[in-house]
């Protein structure tokens, strides 16, 4: 008994040695200073009714981080796919934001300091951006670009899925 | 002397202290040079009522126009008042106002072999706490989310 409960325990321990030693090699990879998750408010939305998503900025170094705050819709980089992974198609204000000849103006933009582990909760309107009018399936993903001056790059949530229904 | 039991009784009254921002834009022009060329102005509240705040006790602001390479040179000019209201929390208070601090900035940035460099003209200043009883007014909204054109 006593033989079967130590390799029990040398089993788990190799296997979370293991796991831990897969984390440490995945968060070595990821030089960001934040990461991004995102949340539907509703999982299922009628065609031409709000489709509201949480997105939360935490800050994953090891030091402070200043993220300016604007509006959302501007602050973050939506993609938003059917079902054939076709884009929706944009909103005036949406195809305005991503318009390189029409520079985006924030007035009106507190600087959040985040200590590591802090987050920022956000809420995006997704029907601002796209004309999400027919039934469907639509996956839903946001990003945001990496200032500079914390190393460039672009940061991706993780992805959502969202029934539109008539 | 009288014992405390003697004493009226206060009724300890919890007072919320509620502190509000509010920041009226006086004049926002952001110019954008190039093939095609615009111009941008705005004025009235910015962003929301009230203001959003950093922290209880805190808040600030860091405008920004996005830099676009369809364009040789951004200018942005702004000038702003930052009010600071207070309301008791009590029934059926108001805010009222405690002053306000005006700003201005100017930044131009040319696009110059490749890079962007902001022009040495680029200036801000801001005057000291005004303290002051009036109100913030505006007849329009400087929305969140804007672009220019």
């Amino acid at each position: 008994m006593k033989d079967f409960t130590e390799k029990i325990v040398r089993t788990a321990t190799i296997f979370l040695s293991l796991s831990l030693f897969g984390l440490a090699v995945v968060s070595g990879s990821n030089t960001h200073p934040f990461s991004l998750t995102i949340r539907l408010l509703h999982d299922i939305a009628k065609a031409g009714s709000q489709i509201r998503v949480e997105v939360v900025l935490t800050n994953t170094s090891d030091h402070e981080i200043g993220i300016l705050k604007s509006a959302p819709e501007a602050d973050y980089m939506v993609e938003v796919r059917d079902a054939n992974g076709n884009m929706a198609p944009d909103t005036d204000f949406g195809r305005r934001q991503k318009d390189p000849a029409s520079v985006k103006v924030s007035s009106a933009t507190p600087l959040y300091s985040l200590k590591p582990g802090e987050s920022l909760h956000d809420e995006i309107q997704i029907e601002r951006l796209y004309k999400i009018s027919g039934p469907g399936k639509y996956s839903i993903q946001a990003s945001r670009t990496v200032p500079e001056e914390m190393g460039s790059g672009v940061v991706k949530s993780n992805m959502v899925n969202v029934t539109v229904t008539p | 002397m009288e014992s405390c039991s003697r004493l009226p009784r206060v009724r300890p009254q919890a007072i919320r202290i509620l502190g509000y921002n509010v920041q009226v834009i006086s004049g926002l022009t952001i110019q954008l040079t190039g093939s095609t060329s615009h111009t941008c102005t705005g004025s009235g509240l910015d962003g929301s009522y009230p203001y959003p705040p950093v922290t209880s006790t805190y808040t600030d602001d860091n405008p920004g126009v996005g830099l676009s390479t369809s364009y040789s040179e951004e200018s942005y000019t702004m000038s702003a008042s930052m009010y600071v209201l207070w309301n008791s929390g009590l029934a059926n208070s108001i805010p009222v106002p405690l002053g306000y601090v005006s700003w201005n900035w100017y930044g131009d940035a040319k696009y110059i072999s490749g890079a962007w460099q902001l022009q040495a003209s680029s200036t801000r200043s801001a005057n000291a706490f005004q303290a002051s009883s009036s109100y913030p007014t505006w007849t329009t909204n400087y929305p969140l989310g804007s672009t220019c054109p």
